[in-house]
């Protein structure tokens, strides 16, 4: 289990220190953080850093998943999609009223007494209607600036409920919406499987496992397969650079989450896109690729890509960069804070010009490793766990402080 | 250049200074107080950053609820500011060039990004006022109309200040032109309202039973009357230049005195980046 000392080779004794000093006002206040699923995706990979950290500091913090069937995961997908932006979702009052009754089901079986809960997301919104004492607080992690109306006038009654509502930037809040609210930047944990350091032997090892030649470039996208990722774009991209750079390789790299109906689907098409094509390699968790497989695998690519087209953060760049590997991306969600055009990578608008950046850095290695550093040094300044930590446990004191010793 | 060379100011408030040495500080004398300021430990690390937004929350009673419980507002206004600021985002090595950092602040519309050394030591803080200062001898062919905020929240005369305090901070605005049948009268902005609080001695006391009462003033009483306006035909250069003059962080935009927008400074340099291109800002930057 990882303590909050461990990191002081990372962010420095000052870091720690201060995250001490705040946790002393919470010590012992219980935190119930509530998401739909244990695996798969950023929110998951958060809280799986987050809960062992929060206790290691002297809270109480569990961690709740929410249960339902594939019908309620497929509302709370629409339900997703509606909040980025997708107006022809409409969510009827089957949907809605099944939406719910699971939540409720959820409410009497989930433990849901603490002095702060923090709802991840819109699949556990609804719970608010049953809550207990104690303070509630909605973490939205999407991009949710201009929501479908139609199914954000649901939607809004629970988010008024809430003591207090935290988004990823500021420009993501709602229009109309008028509550408390705190910005926070989602963050990496350095130390976790995705992230910590590994020997060039491991990686390999991975790579020979996958049959990916470490002597020929890779480029390659680690996100979930759905329509907002782009999964066929980035193939479009690798034949466009494959016609200048023919020993280029292609890794597609994603997770099936159980809150996911729609990523099977979108796996397929990819792999039909992809037609066969030995050089291009579509790995997932059925292929046996965990945490640190995607670690080996991210720390093998030339280029990363992230061509989203819709973006809650976009934490695979984070990781990237954190890997000291430059980023080709578009300007989705929150990636103009992390990509920085020229400094730790290149902001593209279309294809051509991702395939154009594409082989100026496989050409060019010294310039690779240079943005490399810079983004590494970028994430460490700004989107670490640590700073998430403080954030969290600044918004404890807020709400249930209390007066040191 | 880097963006080391380019820091407009240094200031900053310490981790454990209490919170009523910064409200002096943001609600200072200057038209243009620091709105927004970084909090650093005492070895100069960047420890996060308070505004002015945030410290009329917690006058408000709309932030620090629990230990304003327990401690009353007298006990937390002596508090460290440290248990309120929020995380310093936007953290950049003076090494990072300063076109990079130029972009970034108007691909994201932030107005202000911290400058650290190597050891997250603070070194200073870029923010609207390098670029403007670059910007205020720039004269082309962009208008104040053709980037200004269209959709702007106003307030009456007679609205009382604890009300205005709330459409601003419900709102996420930092100012309201008080506007009588559409034509501008004054306007009125947080860190106005953070002044009337602290300046007005009598209104302490108040403050510290109920916010709300403090407040009960109408927005004429203390209202900047001598607004700072422009027309919509004027260059943003022009602009620029009047905003660093009058020491202002916005400009109302009016024609026959009649509201037409706002300008805020971040205003002027995302929207010559959006209508002349990057380039255009990087190239004034280098200058």
């Amino acid at each position: 289990m990882r303590k909050i000392k461990d990191y002081i080779p990372i962010v420095g004794r000052d870091e720690v220190e201060e995250i001490t000093y705040l946790a002393e006002y919470v010590e012992g206040a219980k935190v119930v953080h509530v998401n739909s699923t244990k695996f798969g995706g950023g929110v998951a990979e958060i809280l799986m850093s987050l809960i062992p950290l929060a206790n290691s500091v002297g809270l109480r913090a569990v961690w709740e998943v929410i249960e339902g069937d594939s019908y309620f995961f497929q509302i709370t997908k629409a339900i997703h999609n509606a909040l980025q932006g997708e107006f022809s979702v409409e969510l009827t009052p089957e949907m809605y009223q099944h939406y719910l009754d699971i939540n409720r089901l959820n409410a009497e079986k989930l433990d849901l007494e603490g002095d702060v809960v923090v709802i991840h997301d819109p699949q556990p919104l609804p719970l608010v209607e049953h809550r207990l004492d104690g303070k509630w607080v909605w973490r939205c992690h999407i991009d949710t600036s201009k929501p479908n109306d139609g199914v954000w006038r649901h939607l809004k009654r629970f988010v008024e409920k809430y003591d207090l509502a935290v988004f990823t930037m500021e420009r993501y809040i709602p229009r109309g919406f008028r509550g408390r609210f705190l910005i926070e930047y989602p963050c990496i944990d350095p130390l976790s499987d995705k992230n910590k350091p590994l020997n060039h032997t491991k990686i390999l090892d991975v790579l020979e496992r996958y049959d990916i030649n470490p002597d020929r470039p890779i480029i390659g996208q680690v996100a979930r397969f759905d329509k907002w990722k782009n999964p066929l774009g980035v193939i479009d991209v690798y034949k466009l650079v494959k016609r200048r750079v023919e020993d280029i390789q292609l890794l597609l790299i994603g997770v099936f989450a159980h809150d996911d109906p729609e990523g099977e689907e979108w796996y397929r098409k990819t792999l039909n896109y992809a037609d066969a094509d030995r050089d291009i390699h579509i790995l997932t968790n059925n292929d046996g690729v965990g945490d640190l497989e995607v670690n080996a695998l991210q720390r093998s690519l030339t280029v990363a890509l992230q061509l989203s087209i819709r973006e809650g953060f976009g934490l695979a760049v984070t990781e990237a960069l954190w890997k000291g590997v430059p980023v080709v991306a578009t300007k989705a969600g929150g990636i103009t804070l992390q990509v920085i055009d020229y400094v730790t990578g290149f902001l593209v608008d279309d294809l051509k010009n991702t395939a154009e950046k594409t082989e100026i850095l496989i050409r060019r290695p010294w310039l690779a490793r240079q943005l490399g550093r810079n983004g590494s040094e970028h994430v460490k300044n700004n989107f670490l766990i640590t700073k998430a930590l403080k954030n969290y446990l600044r918004m404890h004191i807020e709400l249930v402080g209390l007066l040191k010793a | 250049m880097l963006a080391s060379n380019l820091i407009s100011s240094k200031l900053h408030v310490y981790w454990d200074d209490p919170v009523l040495l910064v409200l002096n500080v943001i609600a200072g004398t200057g038209k243009c107080s620091p709105y927004r300021l970084p909090v650093v430990d005492s070895r100069l690390k960047v420890k996060g950053v308070i505004t002015g937004r945030r410290l009329l929350e917690v006058l408000l009673g709309r932030r620090g609820i629990a230990l304003r419980e327990r401690l009353g507002i007298r006990g937390l206004l002596r508090k460290s500011v440290g248990l309120f600021c929020d995380e310093a985002h936007n953290v950049f090595s003076e090494k990072t060039p300063v076109q990079a950092v130029a972009q970034f602040m108007v691909e994201n519309n932030i107005g202000s990004t911290f400058i650290v050394d190597e050891t997250l030591t603070f070194k200073g803080v870029i923010d609207e006022t390098a670029f403007l200062n670059k910007m205020k001898k720039r004269r082309g062919d962009i208008e104040v109309c053709d980037i200004m905020q269209t959709s702007v929240y106003t307030v009456s005369p007679q609205a009382n200040l604890f009300n205005a305090a709330q459409v601003m901070l419900d709102n996420r605005v930092r100012r309201l032109p008080v506007v009588v049948n559409d034509e501008v009268v004054g306007i009125v902005t947080i860190t106005d309202i953070l002044k009337h609080i602290l300046i007005e001695e009598k209104h302490i006391p108040a403050v510290l039973e109920d916010s709300e009462f403090a407040l009960e003033e109408s927005v004429e009483e203390i209202m900047i009357r001598d607004v700072a306006k422009v027309g919509p035909e004027t260059d943003i250069g022009t602009a620029a230049n009047q905003m660093l003059k009058e020491d202002v962080s916005s400009l109302v935009v009016v024609r026959d005195e009649k509201l037409e927008g706002i300008v805020s400074r971040i205003d002027l340099i995302s929207g010559l980046a959006r209508i002349s291109g990057i380039g255009a800002l990087i190239e004034l930057v280098k200058q």
